[in-house]
C-alpha cells in the first residue's frame, strides 16, 4: 500500500484533532506528561532541521529553548503579553540568537561547530544570574499558570496542553513546508557532501544559516512552551545535559523525519516515566546505552520501522499475488 | 619587583599547571582524532573511571604507584576496547553516528561511576609530598612542578614515538593515509586500536593529576574535557603539540581572564576559553597550528 499526499494530509488532520481531544480522553493527571513529550518533540523538530537534515550537529540548542523559555517567562510573569503574543516573542527570540549566532558559528563544520555550539550552551545558564533583576538568579523564576477563557471551563493543564498542540502543529507544518522543496534538498545536498554542494551552485551558507535559524525558532518556541507549561523556570534546567535528551530524542525517532521528532519526544518523556522505579543514575545509563543501540541497530529510528513493515507487507502481498497467478496458470 | 607583576606571574604559572592538564586531555583527544577522525566526548568519562579505579585499590591497600599502574592499563584496555567494538563498525557510516555513540558512552561510564561510587567523601592521596618553593614571590607548589615535569615528559614522549619509532611512523603513515598503507604492509585497524589505547592513557593522566586537589565526584572531568576540547580545537585537531600549546594558552587565559576582566569573575571562568576558541576559529578555522587538508568529493 502506498499513501499519496491527500491520505497523509487527512491522516494527519485526524491525528491533530484527536491530539486535540485527548484531554477528554485521558486522565487528567496524564495530560502534563503529554504537554512535556510534545515540547521536547517541538525541540526536536529543530535539530531533525539542522542536524538530521543539514547535518551539522549541534549541542547548543539548550540556548535557543533556554532563552525561548525566559522570554515567555518574563513577559507572562510581569504580565507584559497574553500567552499567545509571549509564545510569538520566544519564538523570535530563538530565531534571533540563532541568526546572530549561527552567521559566523556556521564558517564551522562537524565537530567544531559541535564544540563551539557546546560553548553557547554552557555559557547560557551561566550568563542568567548576570541579569537577576530579570531572570530571578539562581532561585529561579516563577510564571503564573495560564487559563483559557472562563466560559470554556479547560483547567489551566488543559488549556496549556491545548495551546502545545495548536502550537507543534503550527512548527510542524512550517518545518514540513520549508524542507519540502528547495530548501530541503539543498540540505540534502550538504548534508552528503559540502564540496559538491558548493560546486552544483547551491548557496551552501545561506541555506545553512536558514536552516539554523528555523531550527532556533522551533528551539524557541518550544522553550516558551516550556515555561508556560511547567510554571517554574531556573538555570540549571538549560544546561549542557538537555542537549543530549533532544539529542536521543532525535537518534530514537528518526533524524531526518519530522514525525520522528514527534515520537522521540514521546520516548524520552515516557522512559524515565516507565522507569520511575529507577533512580536518576539508573535512568541516565538507559539513554546512554539507547543511544548506543539505536546508531548500531536502528540508524533510521522508530519511524523507519513503519517503512521496514510497509516493505514487509508489500513483498508478502506480492508473494501471494505470484503464488495465485501461479494457481491460475495452472488451471 | 612590583606587586602588580607578582600577581601576573603568579597567575600565568597557576594557569600553566592547569593548562598541562587540559594539554594532556587535549592530547588524548588528538590522538583519537588525528587517527580515526572521531572526537571521544567520551574521553573525560573514561578517565573518571580509571580514577575512581586508582583510588579504589589504593583504599584497598594497594601501594600508590602500582594502583595507578593498574588504573593506567586499564584505561589503555578501555580505550582499544571501545574502538574495537562501538567504533570500529562505524568507520564508514556518517561521522554523526559515532558522535552520537560517543556521547552515549559518555552517560553510560558517568552514570556507572555514579552508582559503585556514589556521594562526594573520596579523596585521592597526594601523588607528591606538598612543598612549596619561593623564586621571585611566585609561588610554585611540588604539585605545579609536578604537573609540569609530567606534560613536559609527555611532549618529549609523543615527539619520540611520532618521528623515532617504527609504531609511530606507522601510526603516522595508517592515520594519513590509510588505503596506501596498506600496500606497504601496515595494518590500518590494529595501530587505529592502537592509539584509542593511547589516547585513552593520557586521558587518564589528566585525570589522576588531577584527583589529589579535589573531592573525587562524577562530574571532576568534565571541565577538563571541555578544556580539553577547546585547547585541542584551538591547537588545531590533528596537531599533538598544537594542541600542548593550545592547553598552556587555555590555562593562562583562564587565570588572567578570571584576576583581569570584572565581567568573568569566578562563575564564568569557564567561558573565558570557550570565547578565545570562538573568535580564534573565526580567524583560523583548522586552529591556530592546525593544517589545511585537501578534501576530495
Amino acid at each position: 500500500m502506498t499513501l499519496n499526499n491527500k491520505t497523509i494530509a487527512m491522516l494527519l488532520a485526524a491525528a491533530f484533532l484527536l491530539a486535540l481531544a485527548a484531554p477528554w480522553l485521558i486522565p487528567q493527571y496524564r495530560i502534563d506528561r503529554l504537554t512535556l513529550a510534545l515540547i521536547y518533540g517541538a525541540a526536536t523538530i529543530g535539530l531533525v532541521i539542522i542536524t538530521g537534515r543539514a547535518g551539522q550537529l549541534s549541542i547548543g540548542h539548550s540556548a535557543f529553548f533556554g532563552l525561548g523559555a525566559y522570554t515567555t517567562g518574563i513577559l507572562l510573569a510581569r504580565d507584559i503579553m497574553p500567552l499567545p503574543l509571549a509564545l510569538l516573542a520566544a519564538a523570535l527570540a530563538g530565531g534571533v540568537l540563532g541568526l546572530v549566532f549561527g552567521k559566523p558559528a556556521l564558517k564551522l563544520r562537524g565537530f567544531q561547530l559541535a564544540i563551539v555550539t557546546a560553548a553557547l550552551a554552557i555559557v547560557f545558564p551561566l550568563l542568567l544570574p548576570r541579569f537577576s533583576n530579570l531572570t530571578g538568579g539562581h532561585a529561579g523564576l516563577a510564571i503564573p499558570p495560564q487559563f483559557a477563557p472562563e466560559s470554556w471551563g479547560l483547567s489551566s493543564v488543559s488549556w496549556m496542553y491545548m495551546v502545545t498542540v495548536v502550537v507543534v502543529g503550527m512548527l510542524v507544518f512550517v518545518a514540513w513546508a520549508v524542507t519540502r522543496n528547495r530548501l530541503g534538498r539543498a540540505l540534502d545536498a550538504i548534508r552528503l557532501s559540502e564540496l559538491t554542494a558548493r560546486s552544483m551552485g547551491i548557496d551552501v551558507a545561506g541555506y545553512k544559516l536558514a536552516a539554523f535559524t528555523v531550527s532556533a525558532i522551533c528551539a524557541g518556541s518550544a522553550g516558551g512552551l516550556y515555561a508556560a507549561a511547567i510554571g517554574f523556570i531556573a538555570p540549571e534546567a538549560f544546561g549542557l545535559l538537555i542537549n543530549l535528551t533532544f539529542l536521543a530524542a532525535l537518534m530514537v525517532g528518526g533524524s531526518r523525519v519530522i514525525a520522528g521528532a514527534l515520537i522521540g519526544g514521546l520516548f524520552v518523556q515516557l522512559v524515565p516515566e516507565v522507569a520511575a522505579g529507577l533512580s536518576q543514575a539508573w535512568t541516565q545509563l538507559l539513554f546512554g546505552a539507547i543511544l548506543i543501540v539505536v546508531v548500531f541497530f536502528l540508524p533510521g529510528g522508530l519511524v523507519s520501522l513503519i517503512s521496514i513493515m510497509q516493505r514487509k507487507v508489500s513483498r508478502s502481498t506480492e508473494a501471494a499475488a505470484a503464488t495465485s497467478a501461479d494457481t491460475t496458470d495452472s488451471d | 619587583m612590583p606587586a602588580e607583576l607578582q600577581v601576573f606571574l603568579q597567575q600565568v604559572v597557576d594557569g600553566i599547571a592547569n593548562g598541562s592538564l587540559y594539554a594532556a586531555m587535549a592530547v588524548a583527544i588528538v590522538l583519537v582524532h588525528r587517527t580515526t577522525g572521531v572526537v571521544n566526548f567520551a574521553l573525560g568519562e573514561m578517565a573518571l573511571l580509571c580514577i575512581f579505579l586508582a583510588w579504589q585499590l589504593a583504599a584497598w591497600g594497594a601501594p600508590l604507584p602500582l594502583a595507578i599502574i593498574a588504573a593506567l592499563a586499564f584505561a589503555f584496555v578501555l580505550g582499544a576496547g571501545i574502538e574495537r567494538v562501538l567504533m570500529r563498525p562505524l568507520r564508514n557510516k556518517p561521522p554523526l553516528a559515532s558522535a552520537v555513540v560517543a556521547l552515549g558512552v559518555f552517560l553510560v561510564l558517568n552514570q556507572i561511576c555514579a552508582l559503585i561510587w556514589p556521594g562526594a567523601q573520596r579523596e585521592f592521596p597526594a601523588l607528591v609530598p606538598a612543598l612549596n618553593f619561593e623564586l621571585a614571590g611566585v609561588r610554585v607548589g611540588s604539585e605545579t612542578l609536578l604537573l609540569i615535569a609530567v606534560l613536559a615528559g609527555q611532549a618529549a614522549a609523543l615527539w619520540w614515538f611520532f618521528r623515532h619509532t617504527r609504531l609511530g611512523l606507522r601510526m603516522r603513515a595508517a592515520s594519513d593515509n590509510p588505503e596506501s598503507a596498506v600496500y606497504i604492509g601496515i595494518e590500518p585497524n590494529r595501530l587505529f586500536t592502537l592509539g584509542w589505547g593511547l589516547s585513552a592513557i593520557f586521558a587518564a593522566m589528566a585525570g589522576i593529576l588531577l584527583a589529589p586537589s579535589i573531592l573525587l565526584t562524577t562530574g571532576m572531568m568534565f571541565p577538563i574535557l571541555i578544556y580539553g576540547l577547546c585547547a585541542a580545537t584551538l591547537g588545531g585537531l590533528n596537531n599533538p603539540f598544537g594542541a600542548i600549546a593550545g592547553g598552556i594558552l587555555v590555562g593562562v587565559t583562564e587565570n588572567l581572564a578570571s584576576t583581569y576582566l570584572p565581567f568573568i569573575g569566578s562563575d564564568l571562568r569557564i567561558a573565558a576559553p570557550l570565547i578565545l576558541v570562538f573568535i580564534a576559529l573565526l580567524f583560523r578555522p583548522h586552529g591556530l597550528f592546525g593544517t589545511v587538508q585537501a578534501e576530495r568529493v
